[in-house]
């Protein structure tokens, strides 16, 4: 942190040529951004286009091929306590059935020394303090979604990486993640979040990366972009960067 | 490190399944001693504390298969280990605590059962006025080999689990294992006393001396032995192979 490099601060999350494959399969390929301090970065690509395998090898869940994905300028494996410096939500159904949700973060916050007063406060922050002693077993889809986002804001961290965290919220609480991801951001956070579902994001995020087929096609403030492609919304742009758009 | 195997500590202490298996082996073990008892008193033989000590070994050991393959394959089957990779990457340093709470929680279902199945047992000899065999230097020799061994099967099973990421597969592997191949190899080989050397014959050897298996030691050797090799591959596997 704080480091330089040429006149810019090493950034909090960072891809660097990352590729990766899966036999014949190029899932990501030649994958390179960086990532600002206090922004919101919508991870944007249709289904299958590489963004849940870039956010996996970036959390140290899957080996890259070749390139590296850093954050604060090391690899997720070489950090000492992950919680504390990255919080990460890669899908809902990551919990025991048969372990109460509050159990579930006790577990987690153990290995990072997590007091269990921090415990509490997420809960609260997430909206489950009275299911909080119940089994995840009989949890919705959208609890276990701000269960997991509980587990990603233990250990109070300055990165959110969320994979897909819209999934399963009903619109209200797509409205409260919005809210949630803006104070994260306006904290100083770096804040990245995938999605498929381009008008949950489209009044989120600040900057824009759009991948398809596993290379990134975009990349920059989403309102400059905006503009050079002279879309008048996120949903527009995507598919005119996209082979989606384009006649087949 | 410390860390690490409390959040292993506690992830059993959340689950209702390893404080279910614990009491079964209490009661189970207990029933079984006093059967052990009621047995040998009908067939007029006197029973000394090492044959109690013996009686429940096997059972309280699939005891602690069972929880020991919920610990790591379970992981899997229900991808929390992602959730437990991102809180601690160090996948070594995963499995080394599993190691660790799996083989003590293993030696603690066995310990506990035991001490049922003796005491039960023996109340029982006392209540109906007959000898009970006295407690020598087999009684502690058997009930430290049957503990023992019960860590060195969680263990075993541990990394099983690892390596099979399914706990169906992993405990029918166990079973399938124990109650069918074992018996049927020395057939198939020819070899009557091949059986001593297997995994189920040799930790068979801890348990009261016969003639067909290993010396105690050497049987308890050759079963950590087993133990080692199967955590080492799932180990190995582990590092390379992405989880979930």
């Amino acid at each position: 942190m704080g480091r330089e490099e040429g006149h810019h601060t090493v950034a909090r999350i960072r891809f660097d040529r990352l590729t990766k494959r899966y036999g014949a399969v190029t899932a990501v390929h030649d994958f390179t951004a960086t990532l600002e301090p206090g922004t919101i970065t919508g991870f944007l690509g249709a289904n299958g286009a590489g963004k849940s395998t870039t956010i996996r090898i970036l959390l140290g869940l899957t080996r890259p091929t070749s390139g590296t994905a850093t954050i604060n300028g090391r690899p997720y494996a070489a950090l000492a306590q992950p919680a504390r410096v990255i919080g990460a939500m890669t899908d809902p159904d990551v919990f025991h059935p048969r372990r109460k949700g509050r159990d579930a973060l006790r577990v987690l916050g153990r290995v990072s020394g997590i007091p269990d007063r921090r415990i509490d406060e997420v809960l609260d922050l997430v909206g489950l303090v009275e299911s909080a002693r119940r089994r995840v077993g009989g949890y919705s889809m959208g609890m276990r979604q701000r269960l997991g986002l509980a587990a990603a804001l233990l250990g109070d961290p300055e990165t959110v990486v969320l994979d897909e965290p819209a999934n399963g919220l009903d619109p209200a609480g797509v409205l409260w993640l919005r809210t949630l991801l803006r104070g994260l951001a306006d904290e100083g956070r770096t804040v990245l979040v995938s999605s498929h579902l381009l008008a949950e994001l489209a009044r989120t995020v600040d900057d824009v990366i759009v991948i398809d087929h596993g290379r990134l096609v975009v990349h920059g403030p989403m309102s400059d972009l905006l503009g050079t492609y002279r879309s008048s919304t996120l949903e527009d742009l995507f598919l005119d960067v996209t082979s989606k758009g384009s006649p087949s | 490190m410390r860390d690490v195997v409390d959040a292993e500590a506690l992830k059993l202490r959340t689950l209702l399944l390893p404080r279910l298996a614990l009491l079964v082996a209490a009661l189970g073990a207990g029933l079984i001693g006093f059967a052990a008892a009621s047995i040998a008193t009908d067939a007029g033989e006197t029973v000394t504390p090492a044959d109690l000590a013996a009686a429940p070994a096997k059972t309280l050991w699939f005891l602690a298969v069972i929880v020991a393959v919920l610990a790591t394959a379970g992981e899997f089957q229900h991808r929390t280990i992602r959730t437990t990779l991102l809180h601690a990457p160090h996948r070594g340093r995963v499995l080394t605590a599993k190691a660790i709470v799996t083989t003590a929680y293993g030696a603690l279902i066995t310990l506990a059962g035991t001490a049922s199945a003796v005491v039960v047992g023996m109340v029982s000899l006392r209540a109906e006025g007959l000898p009970v065999g006295s407690v020598a230097a087999d009684f502690w020799a058997v009930a430290a080999g049957s503990v023992a061994i019960g860590g060195l099967w969680a263990l075993l099973a541990a990394g099983l689990g690892t390596l099979a990421r399914n706990s169906t597969v992993a405990v029918a592997t166990v079973l399938l294992w124990w109650l069918v191949l074992e018996g049927l190899l020395p057939v198939v080989t020819g070899n009557p006393d091949a059986r001593r050397w297997l995994p189920g014959g040799a930790a068979d050897a801890l348990l009261l001396g016969r003639a067909d298996l290993l010396e105690p030691w050497a049987g308890g050797l050759l079963f950590a032995g087993y133990a080692t090799v199967v955590t080492l591959v799932g180990a190995v596997l582990f590092a390379r192979r992405d989880p979930a």
